[in-house]
């Protein structure tokens, strides 16, 4: 009877501990990290017995936040407000000097918004920043309805396709064949003003969208981000793996070049291009994205003068122990390659699809194989679960 | 002969089979309303827009909204088989409805809900309605204060033969000289409280690994010898406590450490028993008891042991069927279910499926997006029946979209257990040619080291 007893001790004993230790494990913020200096202590002692010099993901998700994903939001936000004041200049005074540089404003925030658009996570996950600054192909037919209307709902699930970038790349460039042309929609004695208000609605839109964004990085979320340190699936590390992952393949390689290419499809969609009415800068665009791809996977600096711990590094650090592979290098290396062949592609993709659809596919092979290194490879590596599940194992 | 049929007319307490039931029962109750309330139902069984059935099992498929219903029925008969009320139908209920609920997608394929149907299919079997139940209370069912002692020796033969298989498939280079793939999971738990600077040691993933496979290969031995059983129920107790810290595994930990039970003495049971009793106030009426029990000779007997010796010869059986397979059984996980085989592998894997119209040559990709949710995607792209059974599906789909003469080719990757990603499907084949079958699958890449 008392060994029973012993080991029914034993037992509500381990219960507990059990229980207290998934507890801390997935709520207790506090608790992690104390337990992150403890071991930090140990580190110290043994660093000769343990796994070589200490990788952390609060150092990488620091590197992230403070040198990456603010200062890029913060450069997006700047150019938001360039391209607001571009705005009200130019519906203040429709000519061509203001059209040019709305334009050219356009292109900028554009531009800045690719080094943004991989970070759907915070708030920008929260009001699907993505779906209101950059849906294309554009409801050009429905936007102009919805444009001369009036009274439209532009935070509409419905209306994501008729703004952001896209709708602004068509009432820009794609209005009609010429500049003057499409200053008189402006000028126009019934319509113009419309067309005016709708403008300055979408711009400041993305403008305030953006600036929220960017606030809750700053004043909240950045050290929510960075305090979630832990490997669990709804960690920081986990969250941003996975949004940079999805991003690469879906938005960068599908969206930019596969759909073009006609892969999901039968044949070459030139219409499915980013920036489609400006015509000349989706290959720059591309270029643009991909570039922040590579930078974010290097933990290189926005400021491009310096670069901290991200993926490549951790990549290195897990390697040491294993059979190593170079993931690192495989990866770093195919960036090189597709940069190789996005380098010799049209300025505009559309016209690259229709007139020579073969180096647009060999592009999206190229890039297919960086998503099986790093969804595959990478992953296995890190013990991230892709798009985690919630489900049991065994 | 005579040892046989003496063995067979040995009698034991009926007390370890009503505590198993009871047990067994309520962790089945508890792990259904769990899975309903944690929204599993919704997700796993009504969202998705096909399902990945069993070979053989094609028809059976989700039932649209009254799936919730299956669940319910699934649930209360766990409940009264808890209780012991109406023990047979309820027993037969929730085997049929839990195994149903398992052949809808193979896609949640567990061990663990093999275990348990097969443990409820046991059960069926077994008199452990004729105790401790609200059956007899009621005195709608004769009570059975002895039962032959096979009864009992069968639920043992099944959890042993379930560690003995798991540790024998943990017997393989990659768990012992590699420590894969622990090495890719336990040093993600660092940052564990209280034990995770364990796993910033290399030598302490090797001691997982090895602790891990000579328990699971002993645990039967210290739990049927009568010295040894507290050291090996506390083992029990200690290991699948560790693996439910470290792994979602979910109720698994709690039915092994509560089927373990079964091991100790009637004596043991005998007090459970009557401390219930005491906590939920039940008289223990004076009910006629039933000492001389018939049983032993019926006919019906006869046949529960020969369809419980089929089944036990299938339970040896299936495990090793991996054996008349070529290629490394990790690779191809031909013969790799129903086996005992847990947490051997850390896979991964990507395939894009080509839709080639054979007429025009004209060809697109699928966005696997548009008829799969990211865990049926993700366990598709490594076992090649699951890429077969979506090829299957793709080629009816477009075929109904007006799509002729059409060839389905996959371009996949798979790593497995650490290794870099190779190229798992040839990717000449025409998925649109391939068949299921139990036959080995020759479009599968050979495995390279």
């Amino acid at each position: 009877m008392n060994k029973k007893l012993v080991i029914f001790s034993v037992f509500a004993a381990l219960c507990f501990i059990n229980l207290m230790v998934s507890c801390s494990e997935d709520e207790n913020i506090e608790v992690g990290e104390a337990d992150q200096n403890a071991a930090g202590a140990v580190d110290n002692i043994d660093e000769d017995a343990v796994l070589g010099e200490a990788f952390t993901r609060g150092e990488m998700l620091t590197n992230w936040a403070d040198n990456i994903i603010i200062p890029a939001f913060e450069a997006l936000s700047g150019d938001m407000d360039s391209l607001s004041l571009a705005a009200n200049t130019f519906t203040e005074i429709p000519n061509q000097e203001n059209l040019i540089s709305l334009k050219q404003s356009w292109l900028n925030a554009y531009l800045a918004w690719q080094t943004v658009a991989m970070f759907d996570i915070g708030m920008a996950e929260e009001i699907t920043l993505r779906n209101y600054m950059n849906v294309y192909p554009l409801d050009a037919e429905e936007m102009t309805t919805t444009l001369l209307v009036g009274g439209y709902d532009l935070t509409s699930v419905n209306r994501q396709d008729e703004q952001g970038f896209p709708a602004l790349d068509y009432l820009l460039h794609g209005l009609a064949n010429s500049e003057p042309e499409i200053i008189t929609f402006y000028t126009d004695e019934f319509d113009g003003p419309k067309y005016k208000i709708f403008l300055t609605d979408l711009v400041e839109r993305m403008r305030s969208l953006t600036y929220m964004v960017l606030i809750d990085w700053k004043e909240r979320y950045r050290e929510e981000f960075i305090e979630r340190d832990g490997s669990g699936a709804t960690e920081s590390v986990n969250s941003m793996v996975n949004a940079y992952i999805y991003y690469f393949e879906k938005f960068l390689r599908s969206g930019k070049v596969g759909i073009p290419a006609g892969i999901f499809s039968n044949s070459p969609l030139s219409d499915r291009v980013e920036a489609r009415y400006r015509e000349d800068v989706s290959k720059e665009l591309l270029i643009k994205s991909l570039n922040s791809a590579q930078d974010f996977f290097n933990g290189v600096h926005f400021s491009q003068e310096d670069s901290g711990m991200s993926l490549q590094g951790w990549i290195d650090y897990l390697e040491k122990t294993r059979d190593t592979h170079h993931l690192d290098s495989l990866i770093n290396n195919q960036f090189a390659l597709i940069h190789a062949q996005v380098v010799n592609l049209n300025d505009d993709l559309g016209v690259q699809v229709t007139t020579d659809n073969i180096g647009m596919l060999e592009t999206y092979d190229l890039m297919q194989e960086i998503v099986i290194f790093m969804k595959v490879d990478m992953l296995q590596l890190f013990d991230i679960k892709v798009d985690y599940v919630d489900a049991d194992g065994d | 002969m005579l040892s046989v049929n003496s063995y067979f007319s040995k009698t034991t307490s009926s007390a370890p089979l009503a505590i198993f039931r009871i047990a067994f029962g309520l962790l089945m109750f508890l792990s259904m309303i769990r899975f309903w309330a944690l929204g599993w139902i919704d997700k796993l069984y009504i969202q998705p827009h096909l399902f990945f059935s069993y070979y053989g099992f094609e028809w059976i498929k989700p039932l649209g909204d009254l799936t919730y219903v299956l669940f319910f029925i699934c649930g209360l008969s766990a409940l009264f088989v808890a209780l012991g009320l109406k023990y047979t139908w309820a027993i037969i209920t929730f085997f049929l409805t839990f195994t149903y609920i398992e052949l809808m997608d193979k896609t949640t394929y567990l061990n663990h809900y093999y275990l348990v149907s097969v443990l409820s299919f046991l059960l069926i079997f077994l008199p452990a309605g004729n105790y401790f139940a609200w059956d007899i209370l009621r005195g709608s069912r004769k009570l059975f204060p002895q039962i032959p002692k096979w009864n009992i020796d069968a639920i043992k033969l099944l959890l042993c033969l379930v560690y003995l298989f798991a540790g024998l498939a943990k017997l393989n280079s990659e768990w012992l000289l590699q420590a894969m793939p622990l090495k890719i999971w336990l040093p993600t738990k660092e940052d564990l409280p209280l034990i995770g600077f364990l796993f910033r040691y290399d030598w302490m993933i090797y001691l997982f690994a090895w602790g891990g496979a000579l328990y699971d290969l002993i645990i039967p031995f210290l739990l049927l010898n009568r010295s040894t059983r507290g050291v090996g129920f506390m083992m029990v107790v200690f290991f699948h406590l560790l693996t439910a810290i470290l792994f979602p595994i979910g109720m698994f930990p709690y039915l092994m450490i509560f089927s373990a039970l079964i091991f100790f003495n009637f004596q043991f049971h005998q007090k459970i028993i009557e401390g219930l009793r005491q906590v939920l106030n039940i008289k223990n009426r004076k009910i006629h008891l039933i000492q001389d029990t018939n049983f032993r000779h019926s006919l019906i007997i006869r046949v529960k042991i020969i369809i419980l010796a089929l089944f036990f010869l299938i339970q040896i059986g299936l495990p090793l069927r991996y054996v008349l397979y070529p290629g490394n059984l990790f690779w191809t996980e031909e013969g790799y279910r129903w086996s005992w085989r847990v947490m051997l592998m850390e896979k991964a894997g990507s395939a894009q499926f080509k839709i080639v119209d054979n007429a025009s040559g004209s060809w697109f990709y699928v966005n696997n997006e548009d008829f799969l949710t990211s865990f049926q995607e993700k366990q598709m792209a490594t076992q090649p029946d699951f890429i077969l059974q979506y090829a299957q599906f793709l080629n009816v789909h477009f075929s109904q979209q007006g799509m002729k003469d059409l060839g389905i080719f996959v371009d996949c990757f798979v790593a497995l257990n650490g290794r870099k990603s190779a190229r798992y499907i040839d990717p000449e084949f025409d998925l649109t040619k391939g068949y299921d079958s139990f036959a080995h699958k020759s479009w599968i890449l050979p495995f390279n080291e």
